[in-house]
């Protein structure tokens, strides 16, 4: 009986002890193979470096190629710089002055998750910063005059006498990275090989730009309505042309750029889309998540809600790149970035008007923002903020209401308490530091006694006493009670909808503000789903009105004439200055359509806005674009 | 044979089950005073027209006396948020309320009912002015009164300074939480006790007009969760079997999404979301604890003797459980209130620090959240410790109230 049980229990502990060796041995076999794998893997990838010379890249240290030392310009870019038909003129400002030290990590902030990485489709802020970093375009403006361009991917550029063919011939030492993929799985062998930047890649953009099925490229689309025809005239030289010369034509064609064909036209085992749905599968492309540019910096890492990494091209040609790294940290708390600048987390960031009051205006003497631990600078960038009033609604549909409106705003209170002077009133579709910017209008004065008699002319009354304005509108007393649309996580927003109800109330309209998130936002200002809402427009130097005022662009689904404006004169002042290219004449073309918005006032303009920014005192050289992005880091070195 | 000498004592008291709660109650002092405590915010509450409004009690500028202030009181363009008007209709309605409760009062102690009789009657009479005033609210809501928005402070400055003839009565502080035009984000002075908010608003006026606010979503936001957690919770420990299976999966679903993040969706949805809406969401996705606390009454009460009569003497279901069980099973649910209410001030703060709160009420999690972005101390600390002591106080009453109904604590 004891014998029996001492026995059994035995062999009982003997089966489970075999049970886990075997368990073990599976697992450990498993872990062997994989490191086996992983090893190959390595050998053939340093074996890869090794044949295309560039192990310095792959080890991070080593010697480095292009950046600022070393930068060699092949013969035929010097000798199309003496070309006099050349668009092109050389730059002889410098990113980087001649003692820039190398290397170093830069810490950058970003204000929320970028959607994806595919150039086309995105147009956030956000994605176009990091393409500033990543990509490259034909052209650009000069560093510090935004009247010459220089040529960044290409390097000739010939206008036709007619001015509708463009022909631009590309440099060929131009590689498209290494796409971020898991290059250990094997899967992804077909993306291997340098890639060199060929016209046929800025055909492949515009191919793209052009097919109706990619909805993100709308926007961009409608500068290209007069479109002709564009073709790879060899792998380095692209033609494109217009059937009517346009002025904007000119930098929009400076602004195109290549798409990598080589990963957008295949999905991810590498089979070719069939051409009826490439638009498609490119608006939802494999590879969205990440970009792929040729640019100065390689997209290298990107973390939802965690980092955007990106690693120093040492292949770039045309140098400036100075940083080993750019880390973009996500802080979507409006707060953390004041306080990561006093820690040193951060090396650069702007400050929001509420953050410079607390740390600037009203902060300690000793604070790192005063004792010169952190340098202070400012910059114009081409922004100016709005009220927009949906004139397809029974309220804003006269013009007078619309002045009211603009009579009953009290801007200049919001910019000198609440937003601490950091801005210029604008009264204008332009930014106040643009070259055409009319400055002999003055901005609506706050007078509610102007705003009730405008009112009362437009046939708002209170007919039937109870405080609100009301107008008979096809048999329906209609109330004047709206709602204000703001972005509900800023509380600068807010703020300009608190006392702007007040002011309203006053003259016998009630507002409803109604903050909401940006995502819901933005989809209810695009189905015109909205009363009025405030919101800004960022544009670039040259005066292009089409996008947001042209009465084409109000009936579009997405389009930016989000309010409904329809003015054939406004239409026609548009298309002339489209068409002008004579800059005087331009200025007096722009100068009559301000006078005539400001008239109009389809919007209520508020303001143009400075930013304050800061960054570390190891940081050097800073200096701020004049285009967009203006915070661009090119120009800065980490000293020591 | 002696016999012990009986003292004289009184008959023993008729004491309710409410009797002794109360006495035991009455003897944890904090609780006790935390009581008197919330009781003096809802005065406070109530009477916040008395002391800031931006319209004088009596007007004269020429054309009779007028009372602009009693008319603002129930104005919607004024006052844009229900729950003002229901706090001011209260206040113009404490005189009137208090001579008829005492009328009341009276007459029921001179019909010498016995404790009991006459404490259902009391509970009758409350039952019936409750409802009154609440048919008064609903029907100032459904006719509402509206007039122009005057400022009378600046007509009356502006008549004395051009020496027109003007006489007006102000409350102290004259005007309310929506006025705005003072110097942004000052800092706290003579003038503006708690300073002025980034949209250059009174700190100390939206504090007082902001109890309101908390001390309503609370107790609504409450009221509805209880509803539903009671009536789920007694048909699953009532019915048990394939009832309680279903509710018990339905509780289990509703509690394994993060009440936030439902918050978060239902809000992003509404285009004008006010604070009925969060009061209505925070009481849709709160009810599941509730419902388990009763359902876990009803199951120990469901096989005491008194049920099982009621049950053989052919009650019907409702009256069992309504009258019968729940009476039994409420203690621990009254518990439950009132930690709910001070979970739910908290909640609607969260929500307004999010910024999805209803910008037209003077909720304190919005000048919180103010304070937090623009980094000025006096934003962040009067709302900060009024939410503090609100909920520590209902915290208090509610730890007082779970002691007082423990046998076990009984001294």
């Amino acid at each position: 009986m004891q014998r029996g049980f001492l026995r059994a229990v035995l062999s009982t502990l003997l089966l489970v002890g075999f049970f886990v060796m075997t368990i073990v041995n599976v697992w450990q076999s498993n872990r062997i193979e994989k490191n086996l794998i992983n090893l190959l893997n390595r050998i053939e990838a340093v074996e890869k470096a090794l044949e295309n010379n560039d192990f310095g890249a792959i080890s991070g240290h080593g010697r480095t190629r292009g950046g600022i030392f070393g930068v060699s310009e092949p013969a035929t870019v010097t000798a199309a710089m003496s070309d006099p038909k050349n668009v092109f003129s050389r730059d002889n400002a410098n990113w980087l002055p001649s003692d820039a030290k190398q290397g170093g990590t830069l810490n950058l902030k970003m204000g929320s998750d970028p959607k994806g990485f595919n150039w086309l489709i995105e147009n956030g802020a956000d994605v176009s910063e990091i393409q500033a970093y990543v990509h490259v375009q034909l052209g650009n403006y000069h560093l510090k005059d935004v009247t010459q361009y220089k040529g960044e991917l290409a390097y000739h550029w010939e206008i036709s006498e007619d001015k509708r063919t463009h022909t631009l011939k590309l440099r060929s030492d131009f590689f498209w990275h290494k796409p971020t993929v898991d290059w250990a799985s094997g899967r992804y062998d077909w993306l291997e090989g340098p890639h060199p930047v060929t016209a046929h890649d800025v055909v492949f953009m515009l191919d793209l730009m052009t097919n109706d099925q990619v909805a993100g490229a709308a926007p961009l689309r409608s500068y290209f309505d007069e479109l002709e025809s564009y073709e790879a005239l060899d792998d380095h030289t692209f033609r494109i042309r217009f059937s009517t010369p346009k002025y904007m034509q000119k930098v929009m064609v400076m602004g195109l750029y290549p798409l990598p064909q080589f990963l957008y036209a295949n999905d991810e085992v590498g089979e070719a889309y069939e051409p009826e749905v490439i638009g498609k599968r490119f608006e939802d492309h494999w590879y969205n998540p990440m970009g792929l540019g040729a640019g100065p910096y390689i997209l290298s890492r990107y973390e939802p809600g965690v980092a955007v990494e990106l690693k120093r091209n040492p292949k770039f040609p045309l140098g400036g790149n100075a940083m080993d790294k750019i880390l973009y940290s996500i802080l979507k708390d409006q707060n953390q970035p004041p306080r990561k600048l006093r820690t040193g987390e951060l090396h650069l960031s702007s400050l929001q008007p509420a953050q410079y009051r607390a740390e600037v205006l009203e902060g300690d003497e000793d604070s790192p923002f005063k004792n010169g631990q952190l340098q202070g600078g400012e910059f114009w960038s081409y922004n100016y903020f709005y009220i927009a009033w949906n004139a397809d609604q029974p309220y804003f549909a006269d013009k007078r209401a619309r002045q009211a409106m603009s009579h009953a705003f009290n801007a200049q209170l919001l910019i000198d308490d609440v937003f601490l002077g950091l801005g210029e009133r604008c009264t204008g579709p332009m930014p106040t530091v643009q070259p055409y910017y009319d400055r002999s209008l003055d901005p609506y004065s706050f007078d509610l006694e102007k705003a009730k008699i405008l009112l009362e002319e437009a046939g708002w009354t209170d007919s039937d006493g109870d405080g609100i304005r009301d107008k008979l509108i096809d048999g329906d007393l209609v109330a004047f009670d709206f709602n204000f649309i703001v972005f509900g996580s800023s509380n600068e927003y807010k703020t300009i909808g608190n006392i702007y109800k007040e002011d309203l109330a006053k003259i016998g309209i009630k507002m409803n503000v109604s903050p909401m998130e940006w995502a819901n936002l933005l989809k209810k200002v695009d189905a015109r789903e909205f009363d009025a809402v405030t919101l800004a427009w960022i544009s670039g130097p040259p005066v292009d009105f089409r996008q947001i005022w042209h009465s084409s662009q109000a009936d579009l689904p997405k389009g930016s004439n989000r309010v409904g404006f329809r003015n054939a004169e406004a239409d026609r002042i548009i298309e002339a200055l489209e068409l002008e290219f004579d800059e005087a004449k331009r200025k007096a073309l722009s100068h009559e359509f301000h006078k005539l918005l400001y008239d109009e006032q389809p919007y209520t303009f508020f303001y143009t806005r400075k930013s304050t920014v800061f960054w570390q005192r190891e940081l050097k050289n800073v200096w701020f674009q004049l285009t967009r992005p203006h915070v661009n880091t090119r120009p800065f070195y980490l000293e020591g | 044979m002696s016999q012990p000498l009986l003292p004289d004592v009184a008959p023993p008291q008729d004491q309710t089950f409410g009797d002794i709660v109360w006495l035991q109650f009455k003897k944890n002092r904090v609780a006790y005073f935390s009581l008197w405590g919330l009781g003096a915010l809802f005065v406070l509450a109530t009477t916040a027209p008395l002391v800031a409004l931006g319209r004088p009690f009596i007007w004269n500028i020429g054309e009779g006396f007028s009372s602009p202030w009693l008319t603002g009181i129930f104005d919607r363009n004024y006052f844009e948020n229900p729950v003002d008007i229901f706090f001011n209709m209260l206040l113009v309605m404490v005189l009137p309320i208090t001579a008829i409760a005492y009328a009341r009062h009276r007459h029921i102690l001179r019909l010498s009912l016995d404790k009991r009789p006459r404490r259902a009657k009391v509970l009758k009479e409350l039952r019936i002015g409750a409802g009154l005033i609440f048919v008064c609210f609903v029907a100032i809501l459904v006719n509402p009164h509206a007039e122009p928005y005057t400022q009378y402070a600046d007509i009356a400055e502006a008549r004395a300074e051009a020496g027109e003839d003007v006489s007006a009565f102000f409350p102290p502080v004259k005007y309310m939480f929506r006025k705005t035009g003072f110097k942004s984000l000052s800092r706290p002075s003579a003038t503006h006790w708690l300073g002025v908010d980034e949209s250059t608003r009174d700190v100390a006026v939206r504090i007082l007009y902001g109890t309101r606010i908390s001390l309503t979503i609370g107790i609504i936001a409450v009221a509805i969760y209880m509803t539903i957690g009671i009536i789920l919770g007694a048909l699953a420990g009532f019915y048990a079997g394939k009832v309680d299976i279903i509710i018990q999966r339905l509780i289990e679903i509703v509690m394994s999404i993060p009440a936030l993040i439902i918050i978060l969706v239902l809000v992003a949805f509404l285009e004008k979301p006010s604070i009925f809406h969060i009061m209505l969401v925070i009481g849709l996705v709160r009810w599941t604890g509730v419902a388990r606390l009763v359902r876990g009454e009803f199951y120990r009460l469901r096989g005491q003797d008194f049920v099982t009569s009621a049950i053989a003497l052919g009650y019907p279901p409702q009256r069992i459980i309504f009258g019968h069980i729940l009476p039994n099973a409420m203690g621990p649910v009254l518990v439950a209130a009132t930690f709910g209410v001070a979970g739910a001030i908290l909640l609607e703060s969260t929500l307004s620090f999010l910024g999805l709160g209803d910008l037209s009420a003077p909720s304190w999690g919005q000048t919180l959240s103010e304070g937090y972005s623009s980094g000025a101390w006096h934003l962040i600390l009067a709302p900060g410790f009024a939410i503090f002591i609100t909920v520590s106080l209902l915290n208090l009453v509610g730890e007082g109230l779970r002691d007082a109904l423990d046998p076990k604590m009984r001294k």
